[in-house]
This record gives structure tokens, C-alpha cells and sequence, in this order.
């Protein structure tokens, strides 16, 4: 079994912060780009064997990275409020998902220290936990998080210690993604959002309503996608309709992959590139150099009137496009759990977490915060997730893993050998 | 009294022994870093290649399973060809601009060779994601390419395929590589005497024939570093493919990135890596080979 944490499961990616990031690692790459070169020029010196250092390096990392693969274990029952008087958190995760700005009147008040920490991309992420740094927090991403807690990098939480978990929108609360195998909670949504494609209205006259368009000559060179299957092959999935598009994961079977392959070598041959992160899309459609972006986020709208051009966003009549949420959860390496509680409820509650939704484009979690937000969050439809069942599909639109596929059934293994098959066909 | 000839060797032997431990320690600061930061990594590069990946984690337990899917996958092989076409065709490039460039700045423009060279070097500084972002803004639908064609009527709409294309990626490495290029050429072309091309070009040599047949060969060593450099670099390259090739333009590095990156599948990632690096080995010593060859 491997984790795959491709583009589509880190959908919590769609936060302009998580973008930032993305250009953070851009500079990393710059940086990985020198060593490299320096690594080059070494290897002629010395006449020794010599290629790009990056892998080296990270494998580095991942030699002295013992597995600590902790089952995650009940915490233990808690002090009351007030437990963070003085205290320091550490975070690991995305930037802008730890109260930074929001409670950062909370923290000077409490004589409480905040580093946020994000180790470059979700592999790190992974990593960081497993080798046992502390950290107080993290984000927990809904694509991913089956994945992190079957990792077991976080603690149940014992929802009973957070004072505003009743109040979240039950379509939020009561979602099984929250929840681990063993059916405890593990991760507290702190904002949600959907799945649409953005575009420029002024070049696009008529929005597709099926991702099978984007096969047509007439889309040619004119989108841009993310370099992950999930997402496309979920929405082929379903506008081919091999799935129906409710249930918790995608199945198809192998012989629906061959044509559902055929069906995207089609669309990305058309697509004018891979996007790297929804600033960069964004960037790429005002600059003229495509025209609509898959798998987009609302945000990009309010980058784009920054720039002076005004975007759009819709959804594929057949398909939809998913829902996702980002969330706090506890590290098993935890140093300070009972101020991890405290930080979480403050997080979830009415006012801080509408300045949450607000500064991250997202949906709020709670009534009252939908009521108190701003425009960023406002433009989210909360009937979606007022119910038990949400109407917006939270499902987890990934396949069903290697050692859960029934015979026939393309796994999540195959589903990224057939992406890299779609690319390498191109 | 000791014999004033051998006090004399003894202090030769002496001194002899000293220059010896200096010159060790002055290889020891570079060679600690080279084995700390490079040599090792890539040893245990080498060993994660044989590991397996057991619920999400790289185990030790010694397999050649990774080696066989990296050897046999038909997607690394397309890739790997792709990458080789697009790496030949960069070094070819870089190496045909280098090398006038290189020669000029020698013996042509010698009084000026100072400023020239700094040029080439400034041209180092320019961050390599900024200059990234600079080529898209230049090859962009609304770039200045673009913009100048349609202002000239040559087209009446954008050329799409100018970004997101083979084009931008090898635009961007030759522009990227060329002071790699020039630098080892220009180094070599330093120990060749100005008078050596200057006689040939008074017994009647053309300045094409005198730099081919007398300069290349006499810098065939710079020539043949300056391609390894470019070679290997491009190889190696995964970032320029990501972000201003299309689709169907990513190259081995970019596998290399999804097995560390996306997958998670570090000792698949390793083995390719390996594969790879023995790969531009073999690749850079056929090119100096071949280019020895020529140079005859």
C-alpha cells in the first residue's frame, strides 16, 4: 500500500494560503534547482557518477526517518479552559489554518505563542510526525484524511471537550470522513467549500456542462488542470456513467479505466497545461493564457477582480464538484493537548471562525459564523451542509485502496499507473 | 655535526611531509561536505532503491522489485526517451551558441573579454523560478511575442503553442544553461595562445576554419565539460517541464517528482533515480567519448 497525496486529495489546497505555498515550494525548487546544478558541477570534478540531488536529499530524510507508525491512542481526559495560560503550540500545516491572524488578539491576551511550521509539501508533512517532532496541532485535509489517520499521525478527538462541536452544521459534524475506522472523530472541520470550475465569462460564451466537452477541437489549448487523476477520472467516472457519484469512494472497474483512460488522454492532450496551485491558475487565465481552470476554488474569483478581471464559476450539470473541508487535528507527537483542545473550540466558534471563513475564502462551520461573515464567505451555499446527509457531496472521490479492490475493481494503484500511462501517451 | 647534505634532505623530506598534511587538510573542508552532503545521500539513495514499501513506510527488507518496475515500465521509457531527445537537442543548442560566443569573447573582442565575461556571469544571478515566470510572460498569449506578431499582422490572434510547449521548456534551459556553456569553453579557450589562430588565419585559414580546426580541438576539453553540464542538467530537469511545458512535455524528473512527491512510493522514486544517475554516466561518457571522436 503506498500514500499517494496527489494534487486532487490535498483539495485542501483550494485555500489561497495553501497557494502561497505552493510558491513557497517553487522557491524551494529554485533552491533544489541550484543544489543541483552545484551537484553537477561536483560530479565533473570529481569525475564521480552524479544527477539531480533532490531525491538524494530526501531520501536522506527518509533513511533517518524511523517509521513510528503509533496507533493512535485515546487521549487522556483534560483539564478545563484556561489550560494555554502561557503556553507555546506548535503547528505543522497549512498557512492560515492556525488562527494566526484570527486569534491572535486571544494569544497576546493568554501570554500564548503560536509557530506555525510547513514542512514544503505533504510528504514532509507525513514525515515530520512520523519521526516524532512536536507539534501541538495540525491541519487535517478531507482528501487526505483517511489516509493520515490510517497513518496514525493524529489523536481521536473527544468531541465532548469542545464546547462549539454542537453547534457545527451537522452536514459538517456528522460526516464519516471526520472519522477513523474505529469510528471516532479525528479531525474538527474549521472551513469547507465545493468543487467548481472557474473561467473568464467574456471567452467563455457557454460554460461546459460536462467534463466530456473538454475533448472537443474547440477546447484545445484553452484550459488548464491539475497534474492528478482523481478529480478527472472521478468526473469521467461519473459523466460516463460508470458511477453514480454518491457513493463514499469511486468504482470502476478495469475495463471501465480503458475507456475512462481514452477518454482523458482526449482531454488532457487538449488542456494547455498543468496548473500549479490556484494563484497560478488564476494568474494564467488573467494573463490571457487559458481560458477556464478544472477543479477550481471560489477564491481565485476575488485574486482575479484584484487584477481587474472578473471570473466566473460553475459546476458540471452531471457531476457536480465534490466538497471538501480543512480541519485541525491533534499530532500523536503532542506536547500540550489540553491547550490543543482549548485552541480547536476557539477555532470552531461563532465569531472567530467567520473571521476564519472570511480569510480563507471558505465556508464557514456554524450558523451563527454564517450569519456574522464576510462576502468571502457568504458566497457558499450553507443549505449544503445544514443536513445530516450534505447536499454537497463530501465523498471521497478517490478509488478504493490496493487492499480494499475487489477483483476487477481499478484500485488506487491503478488509477495512478493509468494517469501516468494518459501522460506519457500524449 | 651532521653532515650538512643530508640536513639539507632531511629538511626537503621535511618539508616535503608538511606540504603533504597541508595539502590534505586542504582537501579536507570540500571532501567533508562532498561525502556529508553529497556522497552519503546518494548512499542511502542507493539503499532506499532496494527497500519496500510496506504500509506507507520504506522498509529495509532487500528487494529488486523496484529496479524491475522501473526497468520495465513502458511510461518510464517514453519519458526517458523524450527526456534524452529534449537533453540532445539543449545541449546541441547551448553548445552552438557557447562556443562562438566563448571564441569571440577570446579573440575577437579580447579588450572588452572582462566586461563580456561579467555579462555572462550576471546573467547567473537571475533566479531561476523568476526567469521561469519572465519566459511566460514573454512566450504568453498576451506576451511580447505574441503582442509583437500581432502588431506586425503577422497573426491575427495569439499563438497558443508558443507556452505550455516543448518550445518554452527548451527556450528556457538554453537560456538557463548557456553561461554553463560558455564558461568551462571559455576557461579552456583560455590556454590557447591568440598567436596559434592568429598564424592560421595569416597562412590563409578562413576565421570559420582556423576556430574548427585549431581552436576546437585545442578546447575540446572545456567543449566536452560544458556538455556534460548542459547534458546531465537537463536530465535532471523537472521543474522548467512543470511550469512552462504543456501536458504532453514532462520529462523522467517529473516521474522521479511523482514517486517522492505525489506517491509516496520513495523506493520506486530511488531506484529511478538511480537508474537515472547511472544513466547520465553512461550518457556522459559516450558524449565525451563521441565528441573525442570528433575532435580528431
Amino acid at each position: 500500500m503506498t500514500i499517494m497525496f496527489n494534487a486532487k486529495q490535498l483539495r485542501s489546497a483550494q485555500h489561497h494560503t495553501q497557494v502561497e505555498k505552493v510558491f513557497s515550494t517553487e522557491e524551494d525548487l529554485m533552491a533544489i534547482r541550484g543544489r543541483a546544478i552545484t551537484a553537477v558541477m561536483a560530479l565533473c570534478l570529481v569525475a564521480a557518477a552524479c544527477g539531480s540531488d533532490e531525491p538524494a536529499s530526501t531520501t536522506a530524510a527518509a533513511t533517518t526517518a524511523a517509521p513510528t507508525t503509533a496507533a493512535a491512542t485515546t487521549v487522556a481526559a483534560a483539564e478545563e479552559m484556561g489550560a494555554c495560560d502561557g503556553a507555546t503550540l506548535s503547528f505543522i500545516g497549512l498557512d492560515g489554518e492556525a488562527g494566526e491572524v484570527e486569534l491572535e488578539a486571544w494569544r497576546e491576551e493568554n501570554n500564548v505563542s503560536l509557530e506555525t511550521n510547513w514542512p514544503g509539501n505533504w510528504q514532509q508533512f507525513v514525515t515530520a510526525i512520523k519521526v516524532g517532532d512536536v507539534y501541538d496541532l495540525a491541519t487535517i485535509a478531507y482528501f487526505q484524511a483517511q489516509r493520515q489517520i490510517e497513518a496514525g499521525l493524529f489523536h481521536p478527538i473527544d468531541t465532548s471537550r469542545l464546547e462549539n462541536w454542537n453547534t457545527m452544521f451537522a452536514g459538517l459534524r456528522e460526516n464519516v470522513s471526520l472519522r477513523g475506522a474505529d469510528g471516532q472523530v479525528y479531525g474538527v472541520p474549521i472551513a469547507w467549500g465545493d468543487g467548481p470550475f472557474i473561467y473568464h465569462p467574456e471567452r467563455v460564451a457557454n460554460p461546459p456542462q460536462s467534463v466530456l466537452e473538454l475533448s472537443g477541437p474547440e477546447w484545445e489549448g484553452r484550459f488548464t488542470m491539475f497534474d492528478s487523476p482523481i478529480w478527472l477520472f472521478s468526473m469521467l467516472a461519473v459523466g460516463l456513467g460508470f458511477d453514480d457519484g454518491v457513493g463514499e469512494k469511486t468504482y470502476v472497474t478495469d475495463e471501465q479505466m480503458l475507456t475512462i483512460k481514452d477518454e482523458a488522454i482526449k482531454i488532457v492532450r487538449n488542456a494547455a497545461g498543468f496548473t500549479n496551485g490556484y494563484r497560478d491558475a488564476t494568474d494564467t487565465i488573467v494573463a490571457g493564457d487559458s481560458d477556464l481552470n478544472l477543479d477550481g476554488w471560489e477564491a481565485m474569483l476575488t485574486w482575479a477582480e484584484e487584477q481587474g478581471e472578473t471570473l466566473a464559476f460553475d459546476f458540471f450539470v452531471e457531476s457536480g464538484g465534490g466538497g471538501w473541508w480543512d480541519g485541525l487535528a491533534i499530532p500523536v507527537t503532542a506536547d500540550d493537548i489540553d491547550c490543543a483542545y482549548e485552541y480547536i473550540d476557539l477555532m470552531i466558534s461563532d465569531e472567530i471562525n467567520a473571521q476564519v471563513g472570511e480569510n480563507l475564502v471558505s465556508g464557514v462551520v456554524n450558523e451563527v459564523s454564517a450569519t456574522l461573515a464576510g462576502p468571502g464567505a457568504q458566497i457558499y451555499d450553507y443549505d449544503l451542509v445544514r443536513p445530516e446527509v450534505p447536499e454537497v457531496s463530501f465523498r471521497d472521490q478517490s478509488p478504493p485502496e490496493d487492499d480494499e479492490a475487489e477483483e476487477g475493481i481499478a484500485s488506487f494503484s491503478d488509477w495512478l499507473n493509468t494517469w501516468e500511462e494518459v501522460k506519457a501517451e500524449l | 655535526m651532521n653532515d650538512p647534505a643530508s640536513s639539507v634532505a632531511g629538511a626537503l623530506v621535511r618539508k616535503c611531509r608538511r606540504d603533504r598534511v597541508a595539502a590534505w587538510l586542504q582537501l579536507l573542508p570540500g571532501s567533508t561536505f562532498f561525502i556529508a552532503f553529497f556522497l552519503v545521500p546518494l548512499l542511502g539513495l542507493l539503499a532506499m532503491s532496494f527497500f519496500r514499501l510496506v504500509d506507507f513506510e520504506p522498509v529495509a527488507d532487500f528487494t529488486l522489485s523496484n529496479y524491475a518496475e522501473v526497468l520495465t515500465s513502458s511510461v518510464h521509457a517514453r519519458l526517458a526517451l523524450r527526456t534524452v531527445q529534449a537533453a540532445t537537442i539543449v545541449t546541441a543548442i547551448v553548445l552552438l551558441i557557447s562556443f562562438p560566443f566563448a571564441y569571440t569573447l577570446n579573440f575577437v573582442f579580447r579588450k572588452h573579454r572582462q566586461l563580456l565575461f561579467f555579462l555572462v556571469l550576471v546573467s547567473l544571478f537571475g533566479g531561476y523560478i523568476v526567469r521561469i515566470y519572465a519566459w511566460r510572460s514573454i512566450l504568453g498569449n498576451q506576451g511580447v511575442i505574441n503582442q509583437g506578431l500581432m502588431a506586425l499582422s503577422i497573426v491575427d490572434e495569439p499563438v497558443r503553442e508558443l507556452l505550455n510547449s516543448m518550445y518554452a521548456v527548451g527556450a528556457s534551459l538554453v537560456n538557463f544553461l548557456i553561461p554553463l556553456g560558455v564558461l568551462p569553453i571559455y576557461a579552456a579557450m583560455q590556454n590557447v595562445s591568440p598567436g596559434i589562430a592568429e598564424a592560421a588565419r595569416d597562412l590563409g585559414a578562413s576565421r570559420l576554419r582556423a576556430a574548427r580546426q585549431i581552436v576546437l580541438p585545442l578546447s575540446m576539453r572545456g567543449v566536452r565539460a560544458a556538455a556534460a553540464f548542459v547534458f546531465i542538467a537537463t536530465l535532471g530537469e523537472w521543474v522548467t517541464p512543470r511550469l512552462l511545458g504543456g501536458t504532453k512535455d514532462l520529462l523522467i524528473g517529473n516521474r522521479i517528482e511523482y514517486y517522492f512527491g505525489a506517491s509516496l512510493e520513495w523506493p520506486a522514486g530511488a531506484a529511478l533515480a538511480i537508474t537515472l544517475i547511472v544513466g547520465m554516466g553512461v550518457a556522459a561518457y559516450a558524449i565525451m567519448s563521441l565528441m573525442k571522436r570528433l575532435a580528431r
